[in-house]
This record gives structure tokens, sequence and C-alpha cells, in this order.
């Protein structure tokens, strides 16, 4: 009987375990595979998206070359970034793709602690590599539009800043500019819906496993105070199936 | 015979045929195969196979519980019957077992039913 119910408890603790575990499984995989991603070559802003394109939403966090000139004028800084578990801000200078009156793609330089102790924005032109990510916006009210520190890195905040047509698109430079420590990954690609599907159904099975234990544990220990007298079917709810063909 | 005792047949088949396969087939492939070759790419890409036998045992299970309670066979055989679907090969044995089992003690659900239309 102890020996009956300890065999019940390990089967559906196990099985409960292992369900976790491949749901771990699935999730760290899918992780992964949206990092890896980030790590792709780099391939140049143009074949990726134009100007006036929206953006392409396969391609976030896609590492894209820039090539431009700075338009140091228009820095701004986002407010509320946290690098290494500090409170901080996002150095943004547009980079005006091609010539100097190109239009424009924000860049995320790096992260500094106080806008006060920024270096001078970047001056002249430049080529670097940078994560491509969606413009952000979800309606936070900038509670000073006057001065250049933005709560969000929004296409229609930088507008105010430059004089040309600004990218739905910004950029995080993989290596912080002017030694700034480079900005986090703000937004990471999704994983195809498949990767690790696996995982998720092995997850699925052992749950399923587990509860089916459980069931059969229940149905041992009913019949185990009131044993069956032969036919145990009488009682049994479980089983629609009486058909005969 | 009963339609339970059909699909449970059916079940065990299905599921003692994949379990071959993976264990026997895909998983040697996959594992002692050299690495890289076209047959260690077989094995890998046959591995999925383990999810089809994972899905269908689980209905096996359920299929062989309500048999198993049908039948009233003692918990001992209705384990038995029930892990069997994860040792290679022992569930046609078994099977085979479950098939004389219900022959002998419960001839009402294997033979053809003239009682009921």
């Amino acid at each position: 009987m102890w020996a009956g119910h300890l065999l019940a408890l390990v089967l559906v603790t196990a099985a409960a375990l292992l369900g976790y575990w491949q749901l771990d499984a699935w999730q760290t995989r899918r992780a992964d595979e949206a990092r890896d991603l980030t790590r792709a070559d780099p391939v140049s802003l143009a074949s990726v998206m134009g100007p006036d394109d929206p953006f392409p939403g396969r391609s976030v966090g896609q590492p894209v070359t820039l090539a431009g000139t700075w338009l140091a004028t228009g820095t701004v800084f986002v407010s509320d970034r946290e690098h290494d578990g500090r409170d901080g801000f996002w150095m943004v200078t547009p980079l005006a793709i091609g010539a100097a009156d190109g239009p424009a793609v924000p860049v995320v330089l790096g992260w500094v602690a106080d806008p006060a102790s920024a270096p001078a924005p970047p001056q002249g032109s430049a080529e670097l590599t940078g994560w491509l990510q969606p413009p952000e916006g979800t309606g936070e009210v900038d509670d000073d539009p006057t001065d250049d520190v933005v709560p969000q890195l929004r296409v229609a905040d930088v507008v105010q800043h430059v004089d040309q047509d600004v990218y739905g698109a910004y950029a995080i430079a993989q290596d912080g500019v002017d030694g700034l420590p480079a900005a986090d990954l703000a937004q990471l690609p999704d994983a195809g819906r498949f990767t690790a599907v696996r995982n998720l159904l092995y997850a699925v099975e052992w749950w399923f496993f587990g509860a089916f234990a459980v069931l059969i544990w229940w149905r041992w220990v009913t019949e185990q105070r009131s044993p069956a007298p032969g036919v145990p079917q009488d009682e049994d709810e479980d089983q629609p199936d009486t058909v005969k063909t | 015979m009963s339609r339970l005792v059909t699909a449970y047949r059916v079940l065990a088949f299905v599921v003692g045929i994949l379990l071959a396969f993976c264990s026997l087939v895909a998983l040697p492939a996959k594992y002692l195969a050299a690495e890289g070759g076209s047959l260690q790419q077989f094995g890998e890409s046959a591995s999925i196979m383990w999810v089809a036998h994972g899905w269908i045992f689980m209905i096996y299970v359920v299929v062989a519980f309500l048999l198993s309670r049908r039948a009233g066979w003692s918990w001992g055989f209705t384990v038995v019957a029930l892990v069997a679907g994860l040792v290679p090969l022992l569930i046609f044995w078994v099977e085979r077992r479950v098939v004389q089992k219900l022959k002998a003690e419960n001839p009402d659900l294997v033979e053809v039913a003239h009682s009921e239309a």
C-alpha cells in the first residue's frame, strides 16, 4: 500500500519536473535563436529598408552597416535606460545616410549616467555597425519638450531635432561610440514559430503522463477501499465506450 | 470485437512499430553513426518520430487503462500493459498476452457480438 503511494508520488513528481525541464529547454532554445540573429553578418541598411519604408518586422536586431554624416545638433538623450543595473540615459545622435542632408537614422551611441557628463557628440562622417531596432512609442508624455531629454526613442521626437527625413527605425551601435559603453539591445527578434517545438510537445506529454498517473493513483485508491466485485465497470464513469461492434 | 479492444490492438501495434523504429533505428543512427554522415543526418531527422511515439503512447495509455478496468485486470498486469509502450518490442508480446487473457477471461469483449446492433 505504502509502496504504491510512494511510486505514484515519485512518478507524478518526476513527470512534473521533466515537463518543466522541457519547457525550460524550449524557452532557452528560442531565446538562443533570437540572440543568434543578432550575431548574423551585418548587411547594408539599404538592403533592409529605405527611408520611407515601414520597419521590416523580420529584421529586428539585424546588424546593419551605416555610413554617413553625424548630425551632432540633433543629439538627444533617452531617459530611464539601464546598463549593468544602473539607471541612466542613451545618448542618441542621428546619422545622415549618404549625403549630409540625406535621411537620418538615429544611432544609439551608448549609455551615459548623466547627460551633463556625456562626451561631445561625434562630428564628421562615420561608418559603423549597429543593430536595427523598430522605433519606440507607447505614447509616453515628454514632460519637457524643449530640452534634449526624451522618454522614448520616437521618430516624431527625433524629427524635431534635425532638418531632414528620418528613417522609421533606429540603430544601436555595436561598439559604443566615443568610448561610451554600448547600450543593451532593447528588442530581440522573435524566434521562428517552430523553433524547439519538440521540447514544447515533450513538456505537454510529460504533464499529461503526470496527470494520468494521478488518475490511476486515484482509481487504485478507490478500488483498494471498496474492492470491486469482479465487474468494476458499473461505477466507472470514465468509460462511455461500451458499444460493441 | 469491442471497439475498445480493436483500438487497443491498433494502438499497441503503432506504438510498438514507432518505438522499435526510434530506439533500434533512429537512435543508433544518431549516436553511433559517423558524425555528420548521411546516416547520422538521417538519425537526426528521424528522431522527430519520438514525438509521434510519445503522443500516440498517450492515447495508448488511456485506452489500455480503460480496457484494464473493463476487463478487471489486476493492478500488476495493468501496469505492465501501460509500461509496455516504453520498452522496445515488449509491447508486441504484451499485446498477444492481452488478447489471450481477454479470450480466456472476457470472451464478451473479444468475440464478435451477436447481441447488440
